[in-house]
């Protein structure tokens, strides 16, 4: 070796490069093999192409087998922006917009939309006439990347037909697909994955949200891998898109077109009345029925007035659509009086309170009760409905003829501390379901409330002026079914199911089952559900038995019975219904709710033979319960004994 | 001068006995295997994988490197028959030719690409001056500090800045800043070797990063090398332009994974070499195809292979019969790393993206020319180090 060059020296760079190759070495294992599985995925995500097919949703049926949803195809144009040069995107644009008679704005924006994947297909308009797609394909070289795809349209044949417990579909919000994304990694209920993107139609309220999982299928998805130019390499994968589960509902259809005629009937009768109270016509705006079968728990109708035509929220729904059907002004058609609206059920409660003190009175069957035209309760007068008073009665012609006198009084004997710590009423009501959500498999229910001595005090903790303490009168209240008592018609439906069953408080549910029939008819019902499913938000459950003594539930059926004939108050609005073939017990209800006007209520229990029935039906601000809410809920009954019927008669105008 | 003499061996029988019992078959081994893998990693990222079988597949780039091949192959044999002590005589004819061509290139006679004026047009292929100024810096600096009998001063290190200086400043310009690195990281190791003072290379790796980083501030540094260097630094920023190379190149890097993707991308068809989603990928990018689709055993021998040429080179460095042989190897050798170190650095996301090229893997006929060249030369110093003393 040279003397002139250092040894040591040399080493130095030789250490010097082999320590950056080193580094070199460590660099890679930790790209390639620390991180290598998420470069995977980064190279999975540049250079796999998945385009995603909407899978058609499955129909949803009535017990008999009705459509009530189903699809229809679209003829629709698509674009794939990433076929669009974007020196040409401005023409592109303007072309779209010409042909599909749109504004530049709205092709603009779907072109924009980030949310959308860049390399698959975006729907720019739905149900382009045939014309135009051939002009499209005539002149593809003004249109690049526009295609033409038949895609899955929602349909609501009924249209406004039950449309409260049906639903709609809409595009999917941020917390939808949150929700969905985090739960990407397990299978829900329907034994699969489901799979979300941004710009999905999605199932947003009834049975079409509720079971959303089941309905909306599996997305088709076909995985292409393509070059940096977009061009596929190799064979793509396939993976067909696969139908929903069919929802076959509890509802009948013929039961629901009889609510939802005889309560507009019922709102339109009322609106041409005139207010005893305020003087001024019933405002009418509102009202819902509920009809289910007390064996099971089945709904067989659930209306809600206004209602709405979910057709028109398909796709891109007008605008101002959603906000229109939530608007006080229209009376907000969304809102599912039948479930979400907890108000004074008036009158209709009293069998509750009758069979409340049937345990703390044996003798009750027995007794007599002065009915006179008002008592004092405290330093309050409370009066009875008929200003003359209806002179001394047994408690079935109390209820029968809706003696609020009676009640009054045995509101007071219940709130006698030494029973019960007066609070048997509300013990019994509880367990009838009041004051807690009937748990329907149906979003938004309301809990109703059954008011006590400690809720007044607390509820009213910020209020000076007002007195806390449970009164008497309070009590007196709520045996009539007034004052802070708050039901919605469902609990009263299930809590009148108790007493026609014998005492057993079935869980309401619109759901039979869920089923894969693939055919747009579903002719053979029971043997779809046979092979379906039914998940357990809808299998008939007894949430317990109501706290009440048989021979007490039979008699008071028995009693009700007297409200449809004789003296009873819907004994008018029954009058020539065929009731020595059908046994029908009512109660009838003028609730106050002020400083609005009365409500009208009636509910019903029907049978013949196990052919049963129970029917709630509420009409907001529209007078008497045997006048509007009783002739309503006959037309109901006629249509499911197929008695034949003469359509909507008011009947007397009794305020009991 | 007679064969026999210009091989710095007695005739005949001396020479032959050179050839069999010095010639280096290890450096030689190792340097065709890089070019094997260089050729395949070439081939496959210019393919395309939709085109028929493999035999009947064809890449026109592919074909260019293989005649490039041949032209360096023959130039390695003409360097190792050549005394590398002649280089010492001609290198300042080099290096003035060399200077001269650079500037040439910045003429209109240059041809430019990608914002850059690199290449002298030759009809058929491109020549690239950048590409032969750096052995020749090595040359030149060698024949200098050779002559300075182990002891730099401020005078001798002050001299050997001067002539990096022409060179430094013409490739700064043209611009292409990484071979202005290269030449700097040239004259740093030379120096080194060269038996500079600690406290002067200290002084000077100062100045020169405060110098590198002060060119930064200049408008004479490009808006495109701003960017780069920014990209690097936060690559996330600008996804499309220079962040688009950090992110592509690591993503297919780190594809390969353990085991790489299988070459020519038959076995997975996530492959981001065969869809031709990294940029320049048989020049700059090279070293994605080796990783992606050869893994890390892939990239790992690769490296192997390096580190076995280069320590050949620091060996023969070490045994050299003069200073000078000493100095061009060394010079040769760290030159060579510095580049694998820059490029695969680059690759990997640990310097920022300069164009220079991988040793022996980038498509590119200066660049394997060049390449070859040196082993050409750190093979002559190493067959020579018993050989007479020249005349």
């Amino acid at each position: 070796m040279s003397p002139n060059i250092s040894a040591t020296r040399i080493a130095i760079i030789n250490l010097l490069i082999l320590s950056l190759l080193a580094t070199l070495v460590g660099r890679l294992w930790f790209l390639q093999v620390l991180s290598g599985s998420e470069a995977q995925k980064l190279a999975e995500r540049t250079s796999v192409r998945t385009v995603y097919e909407q899978a058609p949703r499955g129909f949803i049926f009535d017990r008999d087998g009705r459509t009530l949803a189903q699809n229809r195809t679209a003829l629709t144009v698509a674009l794939d922006v990433s076929q669009v040069p974007n020196s040409r995107k401005d023409e592109v644009i303007g072309n779209l917009a010409r042909v599909l008679s749109m504004k530049q704005d709205e092709v603009r924006n779907i072109f924009d939309d980030k949310r959308l994947a860049t390399n698959a297909p975006r729907p720019i308009a739905l149900d382009v006439d045939k014309n135009v797609v051939i002009y499209l394909e005539e002149h593809a070289d003004q249109f690049p990347g526009v295609t033409d795809v038949e895609i899955p349209v929602r349909e609501y044949p009924m249209h406004t037909l039950a449309s409260h417990v049906i639903g709609h579909i809409g595009e999917i919000d941020a917390e939808q697909l949150k929700k969905c994304e985090d739960a990407s990694n397990h299978a829900n209920e329907t034994g699969s994955v489901r799979i979300c993107r941004p710009g999905d139609l999605v199932g947003k309220l009834g049975v079409e949200k509720l079971y959303d999982d089941w309905i909306a299928g599996k997305p088709g998805i076909k995985q292409t891998v393509v070059n940096v130019n977009g061009d596929p390499v190799g064979t793509p994968t396939e993976d067909p898109p696969q139908r929903g589960w069919d929802a076959i509902l509890t509802l009948d259809a013929g039961v629901q077109t009889a609510a939802e005629t005889a309560l507009q009937d019922g709102i339109n009768f009322a609106r041409t009345q005139t207010d005893r109270d305020t003087g001024k016509k019933f405002n009418a705006p509102a009202g819902a029925v509920v009809a289910i079968d007390p064996t099971t728990g089945d709904i067989l109708a659930l209306a809600s007035n206004p209602n709405f035509d979910p057709n028109w929220l398909v796709g891109s729904a007008p605008p101002g659509a959603l906000a229109a059907l939530n608007s006080p002004k229209a009376n907000m058609p969304f809102f599912n009086r039948a479930i979400s609206e907890a108000v004074p059920p008036g009158s209709t409660f009293k069998p509750i309170t009758a069979t409340a003190s049937w345990d703390k009175d044996p003798n009750l069957a027995t007794r007599s009760f002065d009915c006179p035209p008002s008592i004092k309760i405290g330093d309050r007068v409370f009066k009875d409905w008929q200003p003359g008073g209806q002179g001394t009665l047994d408690l079935a012609t109390s209820l029968a003829q809706s003696c609020d006198i009676t009640f009054y009084n045995l509101g007071v004997e219940l709130n006698n501390k030494s029973y019960q710590s007066g609070e048997h009423l509300q013990q019994v009501a509880r367990s009838f379901g009041f004051g807690r959500p009937t748990d329907v498999d149906l979003l938004g229910e309301a809990a109703g409330q059954v008011p006590d001595a400690e809720w007044k005090w607390n509820h009213f903790s910020e209020s000076q002026t007002f007195d806390r303490r449970w009164f008497d009168g309070d009590a007196a209240n709520l045996a009539v079914g007034q004052g802070f008592l708050e039901a919605t018609p469902l609990q009263l439906a299930t809590a009148y199911g108790a007493i026609a069953n014998g005492g057993t408080l079935m869980r309401p549910h619109v759901l039979e089952c869920l089923a894969q029939l693939n055919v747009s008819q579903a002719t053979n019902v029971q043997q779809a559900c046979k092979n379906g499913r039914t998940p357990k938000t809808a299998r008939e459950k007894a949430l317990g038995r109501v706290n009440a003594q048989p021979a007490a539930l039979q008699y008071i059926l028995n009693a009700m019975s007297g409200t449809v004939r004789g003296s009873g108050t819907a004994a008018d609005a029954f009058a020539g219904f065929p009731l020595d073939q059908i046994f029908v017990a009512g109660k009838s209800g003028t609730a106050q709710n002020p400083p609005r006007q009365d409500s009208s209520w009636f509910g019903a229990i029907a049978k013949n033979g196990d052919k049963q029935i129970v029917v709630v039906a509420m009409v907001e601000e529209a007078g008497f319960g045997a006048q509007i809410a009783a002739p309503i809920v006959r037309r109901v009954l006629e249509q499911y004994y197929g008695v034949t019927s003469t359509g909507f008669h008011a009947g007397a105008a009794i305020k009991g | 001068m007679s064969l026999g003499q210009s091989l710095g061996v007695r005739p005949q029988l001396r020479m032959r006995g050179m050839f069999t019992r010095e010639l280096d078959l290890v450096t030689l081994g190792a340097t065709a295997g890089l070019v094997v893998i260089g050729l395949l990693a070439i081939f496959t990222s210019t393919v395309d994988p939709e085109q028929g079988t493999l035999l009947k597949a064809t890449s026109a780039l592919f074909n260019r490197q293989l005649v490039f091949l041949v032209l360096a192959a023959a130039v390695l044999v003409i360097t190792l028959f050549f005394d590398y002590r002649h280089f010492k005589v001609y290198a300042t004819i080099m290096y003035i030719a060399t200077v001269v061509l650079l500037f040439v290139v910045l003429t209109p006679i240059g041809s430019s690409a990608q914002g850059s004026q690199r290449w002298i047009s030759l009809g058929v292929f491109k020549l690239q001056p950048a590409e032969f100024a750096k052995p020749v810096l090595v040359a030149m600096l060698a024949a200098y500090i050779a002559d300075k009998r182990g002891y730099l001063g401020m005078r001798e290190v002050i001299g050997c800045g001067l002539l990096t200086a022409p060179l430094a400043f013409a490739v700064f310009i043209q611009p292409d800043f990484g071979t202005m690195l290269v030449l700097l990281w040239i004259l740093l190791t030379m120096l080194i070797i060269g038996g500079a003072d600690w406290k002067i290379m200290a002084t000077l790796v100062v100045v020169g990063v405060v110098g590198v980083v002060g060119l930064f501030q200049t408008p004479l540094v490009h808006g495109y090398q701003q960017k780069r260097f920014e990209a690097f630094l936060q690559p996330s920023k600008d996804p499309f332009e220079e962040g688009y190379n950090y992110q592509t190149t690591r993503t297919a890097v780190g594809n390969g994974g353990l085991l790489g993707k299988g070459l020519f991308s038959r076995k997975d068809p996530v492959n981001l070499t065969a869809g031709d989603y990294v940029r320049n990928q048989p020049t700059d990018f090279v070293f994605t195809a080796v990783a992606e689709e050869m893994g890390f055993f892939g990239g790992l021998t690769l490296l192997i292979l390096y580190a076995i040429v280069f320590v050949r080179g620091m060996r023969a460095a070490a045994m050299a019969r003069d200073a000078f042989g000493s100095l061009l190897a060394t010079g040769l050798v760290s030159y060579l790393a510095f580049q694998v170190f820059v490029n695969i650095g680059m690759t990997v996301g640990l310097v920022p993206i300069t164009g220079i090229p991988l040793p022996f893997i980038s498509y590119g006929g200066s660049s394997l020319v060049v390449s070859m060249m040196c082993i050409g030369l750190l093979l002559s110093v190493r067959m020579r180090r018993f050989a007479r003393a020249l005349p």
